[in-house]
């Protein structure tokens, strides 16, 4: 859906996060939906009510539609959390529950 | 003890920061990003800067951490009460601030458009897409559909063609403009800025190889697991479709309302803009003692206006502090009163060539994104059981209790209640905000420290 520019000055620092178990190549301190954007499928979660895949949508953290499972916390919204190497990033599908995503 | 607290670091809030501590009170700062700028000036200190706003913008920024007695970037402002009391958490841990003053400079959000599809992945907002751009350099892959109307729309449209992307074509939901009206509202408007106008100009002439189908009343997105074909109907009736995976919205913008409904601060319909805004007095005083609001958030005038707000804001702040005297206060105040009226006849201009759009809603819209209420569900809800106001007729179909809090459903909840009631939206109130604002684990509720 998205692609990189490149960076006109010095690139800033890679490093790697994984989304549902899978590695994925990162910029640090890029926004987590933006990887998203770039990953395939480019979705965040499946909604609660009626599954339906959903993707960052205002990219402003006021839509609350990009939440994923970030480090062990659920309903995290991707778009105002920065990547960090090492993440471990789970997309939600339905309702998160108290073990975490059913 | 901090005298004020700030919620925003965009050119409104970093303003205020200056202004106060120039004078003497010293400032929290909370802004949920990590950077600051606001949303205009997203990472400002990482980016190159084009042009001479972005420059400005970078200075200001430079100043502001420069000058703050403290920034909290990461930060969500949760909860704030009278007293003032403000509850922010950062980092995992929660704070209680209690400030002197709180100064809410929360900026604006897109106005909700929605239409049948809205909610599928590869539909976004026109604003989401320019965040990308500035924040993670990133456009997009394919030629782009945009949707709807308004200058952020022809802005974004500008810097996606100079950063070397495609524009497929631009369903464009803009009335026809009104000639005599805008060429009225024109003098005024270039007093202000004939810089900007120049510029959007220059969009205009830029953008005339892009295919634009006009006065477009209705739009649907229909696909599987993303959207794949868009079809839309104009004003004459005429029908048509187009294949794509990715389709950026927008309708203009409103002020984040969120912080000041929570705050208690009385809000009331903007009828030109078609938004609700907080009641502001002298200097952007709210209703409640000790509450200040400046910027986008305080009713939408622009970034640059945003800046002049704020400086104004935090002379109002330093006056009832007693940091100086109401004469002190006048003569500080004079030339951003001026700067603010002629900002607001821009403004005037700006919103006789966009004003908001708002498309009809159809039934099988998705109205509430979080809870998938659809339209067609509410108006029978309300047709049932006319005596429902707003909070009514969220209890009764949880339109609006999702995670988004009503941020995107509200404005569309308050159309249709108004379409069914035959009333103005100025007689109907925004569903009532609960704490907490933003999520909030029980680890950092429980870890709650009263610190200052």
């Amino acid at each position: 859906m998205f692609r990189k520019l490149p960076h006109a000055g010095t690139p800033p620092p890679t490093g790697a996060i994984t989304i549902d178990g899978l590695s994925v190549k990162v910029e640090e301190g890029e926004p987590l939906a933006a990887v998203l954007l770039r990953a395939d499928p480019p979705i965040a979660r499946l909604t609660p009510v009626n599954r339906e895949p959903r993707a960052p949508f205002c990219m402003m953290g006021a839509c609350f539609e990009c939440l994923v499972e970030v480090d062990g916390e659920p309903s995290s919204r991707s778009c105002v959390i920065r990547t960090r190497p090492g993440m471990v990033v789970r997309r939600q599908r339905g309702r998160p529950g108290p073990g975490g995503i059913q | 003890m901090t005298d004020v607290v700030i919620v925003g670091a965009g050119p409104a809030g970093m303003s205020a920061s200056l202004e106060l501590e120039a004078r003497g009170l010293s400032t929290t700062v909370v802004d949920d990003q990590s950077g600051p700028g606001g949303r205009i000036f997203a990472s400002i200190e990482t980016r190159e800067a084009h042009g001479i706003e972005d420059r400005r913008g970078a200075a200001l920024a430079e100043r502001f951490r420069a000058n703050c007695t403290s920034y909290l970037p990461g930060a969500e402002m949760w909860q704030i009460e009278p007293g003032p009391r403000v509850f922010v958490t950062q980092n995992g841990r929660a704070r209680l601030l209690q400030p002197r003053y709180v100064l809410l400079c929360s900026g604006a959000q897109e106005r909700p458009m929605p239409f049948p599809g809205w909610t599928l992945p590869g539909v976004m907002t026109v604003g989401a897409g320019q965040i990308l751009l500035k924040t993670a350099r990133q456009i997009p892959d394919q030629p782009v559909w945009l949707a709807g109307s308004g200058p952020l729309l022809m802005l974004y449209a500008h810097q996606l063609l100079a950063a070397g992307g495609d524009i497929a074509g631009i369903l464009d939901t803009t009335p026809p403009m009104p000639l005599r009206v805008a060429s009225r509202l024109l003098p005024a408007a270039l007093g202000y800025s004939w810089r900007d106008l120049l510029r959007g100009a220059g969009w205009w002439f830029e953008l005339r190889k892009v295919p634009v189908v006009r006065r477009v009343e209705f739009l649907s997105a229909e696909g599987g697991d993303r959207v794949e074909i868009v079809r839309y109907r104009t004003a004459d009736g005429h029908e048509g479709e187009v294949k794509t995976n990715l389709l950026l919205i927008h309708d203009g913008v409103i002020p984040s309302l969120h912080a000041a409904l929570a705050a208690g601060c009385d809000h009331r319909w903007n009828s030109t803009q078609r938004c609700f805004e907080p009641v502001t007095g002298p200097y952007g005083a709210s209703s409640i003692p000790s509450i200040f609001l400046a910027g986008d958030g305080a009713g939408i005038l622009g970034a640059k206006a945003a800046a002049l707000s704020g400086r104004l804001a935090g002379i109002g702040i330093a006056l009832e502090a007693g940091n100086i005297s109401t004469e002190e206060a006048r003569r500080a105040s004079q030339a951003l009163d001026r700067h603010l009226a002629s900002a607001q006849r821009f403004r005037n201009f700006l919103d006789t060539l966009y004003p908001p759009v708002e498309l009809r809603i159809s039934g099988n819209t998705m109205v509430c994104r979080c809870e998938e209420v659809s339209a067609a569900t509410l108006r029978e809800t309300i047709l049932e059981r006319p005596h429902l106001g707003a909070d009514g007729l969220k209890i009764a179909t949880r339109a609006g209790m999702g995670p988004c809090q009503g941020r995107q459903c509200g404005p569309s909840i308050l159309r249709l209640l108004a379409e069914a009631n035959g009333c103005g939206r100025e007689e109907l109130e925004f569903p009532r905000v609960r704490p907490p604002l933003k999520p909030l684990t029980i680890g950092e509720l429980a870890a709650l420290e009263a610190s200052e």
